[in-house]
């Protein structure tokens, strides 16, 4: 049994189709890349997953552990071991950024951590993330960097230790030094047993986090897969090959190669925007 | 209202579960702190000051009450340098309608104004703020901010805000801002994702717009502004 299987998933925002049937199956242990061209729908598969409610599913299933992940809500998903690190952490402000932590560690305990237990965890967490520990009394990512906002998602999954984890270009608004940080802590919660599923755009977050597989969504489909070969192939060719070799034409133009900047359009966005 | 600091140039008054009107004459060079806080009865009262040059008046509402009324506000500003601002956070309830109208008025230059209201409208209560800062001809480089920010927990409830400006001068600087509304769906998402449940992602979000004001008072009112706001929500 997989740890996660999602079968002829289509899903939509406010009725434009953006994924045409996604089939995907993630075992224990896996740590899955998710490439694809920008604006095909990567982001939203991992929102869909997490239950994002701007998306509609509208057909298919996503089991986790064998349990029917699409009749569960969004906390509940998150109770059962599923973390979504987002590409665009949202700020709430007024809403304190320890208050937050501790409501969201002790949803997933039965016994809530006395102050005593829960400042010993986050601020031992702080420091590993290298955040400092006054972040812990501002507003939850409010006035935060990108970058700051990426540290602290990984951050929350260190606290959270879900059993897996997507990160959505948690590495985008990164230095050098704070991926080297972010990539160290996911091979650690890797080893510790916690399941991937990552986009990023970059080469460099991969080769420091070596996932076992890679696979390629195009068109709001997964088109191919492979070992990590795939994503060097992709790093450095781009994505023309897959019309090549597939006959699989891209609907939309194909961007750059992924170690090169990119700033991202994403189908959500376009779909709204009514673009294409 | 029980002056609770009293130093050189520097007044702080405490005003709680009070009703009267406040008229303060704010003297040259003299900053005044005042500190209204209602967890009782809500009705009309009306605050009245006048600024002088180069003093300032800081006004903090923090409002619990249950009732109906006008809160009024109406500060001049009658001497160059002077600073007004007032920051309120207000929570309807039950049948509550309370509305807060706030007029602040710069008649000489160089001085600062900010209006800043948050407000929590539920069960069948109306919330509006309404507020109007002018800054009169030659009130030059005068700097004004007014934002409000209402949302509605409860579909029965209803709230309005109406930030404006009338500027008679071109060299200022001022800007406002109104946002009325629903609990943001992205922001119940992302607590939800971290495995907070919906009753609580949303009492989180709304202690969020009403819990900063309580740092502007005395510990005691403190504690009683975080229980109340908790026990409302």
């Amino acid at each position: 049994m997989g740890l996660l299987e999602i079968k002829g998933l289509k899903v939509a925002v406010q009725e434009k189709e953006i994924l045409k049937g996604v089939d995907l199956k993630i075992a224990p242990g896996e740590m899955v890349a998710l490439l694809g061209p920008n604006g095909h729908g990567k982001s939203t598969l991992l929102a869909s997953i997490m239950g994002n409610p701007a998306f509609q599913v509208k057909e298919g299933s996503i089991d986790y552990n064998g349990e029917n992940v699409l009749s569960l809500s969004v906390d509940k998903r998150s109770k059962i071991g599923m973390f979504l690190a987002m590409q665009n952490p949202i700020e709430i402000a007024g809403v304190n950024y320890s208050d937050f932590l501790k409501s969201a560690m002790n949803s997933h305990l039965e016994k809530k951590l006395s102050l005593f237990q829960f400042i010993r965890q986050i601020e031992g967490a702080y420091k590993e993330m290298g955040i400092p520990f006054e972040m812990a009394q501002r507003g939850l990512n409010e006035g935060f960097s990108g970058g700051e906002k990426k540290r602290n998602e990984i951050l929350q999954m260190k606290l959270l230790k879900p059993s897996f984890a997507m990160l959505d270009e948690i590495d985008s608004g990164l230095d050098v030094d704070a991926i080297d940080v972010v990539a160290k802590e996911i091979c650690k919660e890797r080893e510790a047993g916690t399941s991937f599923l990552v986009i990023s755009h970059y080469a460099r977050l991969y080769d420091l986090i070596h996932p076992s597989r890679a696979v390629v969504m195009i068109n709001g489909r997964i088109v191919t897969e492979g070992g990590p070969e795939l994503i060097k192939r992709i790093d450095h060719e781009g994505y023309e090959w897959i019309h090549r070799e597939l006959g699989i034409s891209v609907e939309k133009e194909i961007d750059t190669p992924m170690s090169n900047t990119s700033i991202g359009v994403c189908a959500t966005k376009e779909a709204l925007d009514g673009t294409h | 209202m029980e002056l609770i600091k009293n130093e050189h140039f520097l007044r702080e008054y405490l005003s709680v579960d009070e009703t009267e009107d406040i008229d303060l004459e704010v003297e040259e060079n003299l900053q005044i702190s005042l500190l209204i806080a209602n967890f009782d009865i809500f009705s009309n009262r009306k605050i009245t000051a006048k600024l002088k040059e180069n003093s300032s008046l800081s006004i903090a509402v923090a409002d619990f009450s249950r009732g109906k009324g006008n809160f009024t506000v109406e500060a001049d500003i009658l001497g160059k340098v002077a600073s007004f601002e007032i920051r309120g956070s207000s929570l309807a309830l039950k049948n509550d309608n309370k509305r807060f109208d706030i007029h602040l008025i710069h008649k000489f230059g160089n001085s600062k104004g900010l209006v800043s209201l948050h407000g929590i409208a539920g069960g069948k209560s109306q919330l509006t703020f309404d507020g109007v800062s002018s800054i009169e001809k030659g009130a030059k480089k005068s700097n004004t901010r007014q934002e409000a920010k209402i949302i509605v927990i409860d579909s029965s409830a209803f709230c309005r805000c109406s930030p404006s400006l009338e500027i008679d001068e071109n060299d200022v600087i001022a800007s406002h801002g109104a946002v009325e509304g629903r609990l943001n769906d992205m922001e119940l998402f992302y607590l939800e994702s971290r495995g907070i449940e919906e009753k609580e992602a949303r009492r989180l979000i709304a202690m969020g717009y009403l819990s900063p004001i309580a740092r502007y008072f005395p510990n005691q009112i403190q504690e009683k502004i975080l229980t109340s706001a908790e026990g409302g929500i």
